[in-house]
């Protein structure tokens, strides 16, 4: 063994919640060594802090032996420690050697044909060949992505960290990255390769490391494990923490198949504006009085699905019926008249207005109508009271309906958010991630309210990423893997280790 | 008046007009390639002639009043980026500000100047070159700011596109966020070429007393200033391409004055508009050409304040 990278006890927080907890991590001398975990598992905020973009609150790094202090990604870099970003850090408009040696020490007057010598022998030896002076918006993802590699083998780096780099690649362009990886490995370089897809997982590392919650749950060797056994590790056992919800008070009815359906998709499919379809041949269905979860991986179409939804995209094939009509071309405020509620997926971006009043984020879903307003003015009054009222309702915290909602917690934003969507005459409720990054009171807080919504007889829709508050939540779920649905089940048969292979691309 | 003649004194006239626009577009191009809109070059004109009026004639010494006009534009530029670099304040606001101030600035203290007169700068023919045809004069039988200016462009090409400094300044108007993450210093980067670039239109500011006029009226640049913010566009962002822009407009100009001389029966509020049109015209047919080709040549990242994207 002959460790490159030694980390000892790395913590890190941030304002409510712990990314990093006690982490000790070894990355020896060409190997390749995945780290794997869900999203919010902590494994972005670990790289970061090797990459030298965020700074441990305690705990020691050690590179080759000697103690490793970071302030910033420019001593990362200048000690051998290279980061290919899942963002890739390119200017489009420049060419690709200009790409690769931007930052690096270099002659006054740029020796262009030595620089192109020099890019086209590192690629010759790892199999990144390309064309140095062709301009980087021109090449395609994957070709990108072996301009970013090259950019941090140029600068001399023994630790290569790759941020879940295949999540932009198609399965040809995947392959061609883990030859260049294995080449790499060859030559003595040491990788840190972070994913979430247990299949090419399993097939590239030399040791496996998995992240839940913030710590590490455990180290695996090569050809020492299942994926079942990692789908475990990363998600946790299937013991479902009743916690503060009150799952018994809100008993759905023993037999939702008689309920009306609320929302069907029939055969849907939503192309890209480049072509590439984004949902190919969904089939789901939502009835009152039912949580239906959608479990998936971030980026596997949930998005795009939402969108549809709501009214913010049209279909391209099959049909999108709600209440039993047919909603071809059905725009936004026609379905949020007709009883269509959103908790979107980025609270801060896309459910409220920052700079606003609490009470004035009350009643964006009311502008098109007369509801706060008498011949064109505003009443103020009204405002006020439904704020207040609403306010007290659902236990919004601050210091009065006055307050830009900026300044709210996430968990207070939520709580507003979920009030003026079920403050109107409502059918169906998308919610979308509705507890991510909440603390604890908050989660339970907005669970219990989502569940006596459903006791009250509304269709609700739950994405999440976290299988556990899948599985707490929904009476059917379905799994939605590369823009389609690869599985559906009622609750009863929901395991959480089948459920993750589908999600992972696996057959279970 | 023969065809040949008429041709020589349009073309020499529209270098020597063009020359503080060249100026001016080259100070925009660096300030812009590194990503800080310059809009306040008008008032910067405008303070940097009257600061070349004042020196020259306290001292009589042209290079001191250059000197002067320089130290004045920089300053004012380095207030420009103090606000739009370390504030990171909104650049329109600050560059409009920076412009109504020096034209109030130089408004001011020019009251005093009505009345007194400077030399101007002698022509240095440049042996053999001046005797090209019809081009010899106009280029090569002028001043030698003229002269400084051809050198400018060659060197600020140069510079931006084969030097090491070229490719971190144009990477930092870019993509900041890249460069930041690369460790290099894209405040730093952003204010040499804020300051850099404004002593440039510093530079097309004391041309006005240095050559084209030999006595202080009131708002001296008349608006040329604004010319050369839409050049830079026009440009293309390239010291080359500012060079054919700049005599392009000194020509549009120099068209302007000739037809007055030659008494056209054009009202002369019409010819002077004349120029700031073609600045209209020109725009609307760059821009759309532009956009059919789907290209642009903006520095994507004109106009943004830099953040270090702290994501917690």
């Amino acid at each position: 063994m002959n460790p490159v990278l030694e980390l000892q006890k790395i913590h890190k927080e941030f304002p409510g919640i712990v990314a990093n907890d006690q982490i000790d991590l070894t990355l020896n001398r060409g190997e390749i060594h995945t780290i794997l975990g869900e999203n919010g598992a902590g494994k972005s905020t670990l790289m970061n802090i090797i990459s030298g973009l965020y700074i441990p609150d305690s705990g020691s790094m050690f590179l080759e032996g000697k103690p490793l202090h970071l302030k910033n990604p420019a001593q990362a870099i200048a000690k051998g420690v290279g980061m290919v970003h899942q963002h890739f850090m390119l200017i489009p408009n420049h060419s690709v050697s200009e790409n690769i040696i931007l930052g690096t020490p270099q002659a006054f007057r740029l020796q262009k044909s030595k620089v192109r010598q020099q890019i086209e022998e590192l690629g010759r030896r790892y199999g990144l060949e390309f064309n140095p002076d062709l301009r980087v918006q021109d090449l395609s993802v994957g070709e990108q992505q072996k301009v970013e590699i090259l950019k941090v083998l140029f600068r001399g780096a023994k630790i290569l960290i790759l941020d879940e780099p295949t999540a932009v690649l198609t399965p040809q362009e995947s392959e061609a990255l883990y030859k260049i990886l294995r080449q790499m490995k060859k030559d003595g370089q040491s990788i840190l390769f972070i994913s979430h897809k247990m299949r090419e997982v399993i097939e590239l590392s030399d040791r496996i490391t998995v992240l839940r919650h913030g710590k590490v749950k455990a180290t695996r060797n090569r050809g020492e494990t299942s994926p079942s056994e990692l789908a475990r590790l990363m998600m946790g056992e299937s013991t479902i923490q009743t916690g503060e919800v009150q799952t018994k008070t809100s008993k759905a009815s023993s037999d939702q198949s008689q309920n009306k359906t609320i929302v069907r998709l029939k055969n849907a499919g939503l192309r890209h504006e480049l072509g590439h379809w984004l949902l190919q041949n969904i089939n789901l269905e939502v009835r009152a009085g039912q949580i239906v979860g959608l479990a998936g991986v971030a980026g596997s179409g949930q998005a795009p699905l939402a969108e549809v939804l709501v009214g913010l995209r049209g279909l391209d094939t099959g049909e999108y019926q709600f209440a039993g009509e047919e909603q071809k071309g059905a725009s936004v405020s026609e379905l949020i008249h007709k009883g269509v509620g959103y908790i979107p997926e980025d609270r801060k971006r896309y459910g409220i207005a920052p700079h606003l009043e609490v009470a004035e984020n009350f009643l964006l879903r009311d502008l098109h109508n007369n509801r706060f307003q008498s011949r064109g003015w505003l009443q103020r009054d009204k405002v006020t009271a439904f704020g207040r009222d609403r306010m007290r309702a659902f236990d919004v915290r601050a210091a009065s309906e006055r307050t830009p909602i900026g300044q709210l917690s996430g968990g207070n934003m939520q709580k507003v958010i979920l009030a003026r969507e079920t403050s109107r005459p409502l059918k169906f409720l998308l919610a979308a991630q509705p507890v991510r990054g909440l603390d604890i009171h908050a989660t339970a807080f907005l669970q219990n309210q989502l569940l006596q919504a459903r006791a009250d007889g509304l269709a609700i829709l739950l994405i999440s990423e976290d299988l556990e508050e899948l599985l707490l939540m929904s009476d059917y779920l379905y799994v939605i893997s590369r823009g389609s649905i690869v599985g559906e089940m009622p609750k009863e048969e929901a395991e959480i280790e089948k459920i993750g292979l589908l999600m992972t691309g696996e057959r279970a | 008046m023969t065809t040949p003649e008429i041709l020589t004194i349009i073309l020499t006239t529209a270098v020597t007009m063009g020359t503080p626009l060249l100026f001016a577009t080259l100070g925009g191009v660096l300030s812009e390639r590194a990503g800080v809109i310059h809009l306040g070059m008008e008032g910067i004109m405008l303070v940097s002639a009257l600061v070349t009026f004042v020196v020259d004639l306290q001292t009589g010494s042209k290079v001191l009043a250059l000197i002067g006009a320089m130290m004045a534009a920089g300053a004012l530029s380095g207030l420009h980026g103090f606000v739009c670099i370390s504030l990171r304040g909104n650049q329109i606001a600050s560059g409009l500000a920076l412009a109504l101030f020096g034209t109030g600035l130089s408004g001011l203290f020019g009251d005093a100047l009505i009345g007194s007169t400077v030399t101007s700068l002698d022509r240095i023919p440049i042996p053999g070159l001046e005797l090209i045809p019809i081009l010899g004069s106009a280029f090569f039988n002028q001043d030698w700011m003229v002269y400084l200016s051809y050198v400018l462009v060659a060197g600020l090409w140069f510079m931006l596109f084969h030097t090491n400094w070229g490719l971190q300044i144009r990477s930092v108007g870019e993509a900041p966020i890249v460069c930041d993450a690369l460790g290099l210093s894209v405040a730093k980067i952003r204010f040499l070429c804020v300051i850099f670039g404004g002593m440039l239109i510093g530079l097309g500011g004391a041309y006005f007393p240095m050559v084209l006029t030999s006595f202080w009226v009131d708002d001296l640049t008349a608006g040329r200033g604004w010319i050369a913010v839409a050049l830079v566009i026009f440009a293309f962002w390239h010291p080359g391409k500012a060079l054919w822009g700049a005599y392009l407009f000194g020509a549009a100009i120099a068209f302007q004055l000739q037809a007055q001389v030659m008494g056209l029966k054009i009202p002369s509020y019409i010819l002077e508009m004349f120029p700031y049109l073609l600045t209209i015209v020109v725009l609307t047919v760059v821009t759309v050409r532009n956009r059919r080709a789907g290209q642009t040549f903006m520095p994507a990242a004109l106009g943004l304040p830099f953040f270090r994207g702290d994501k917690h």
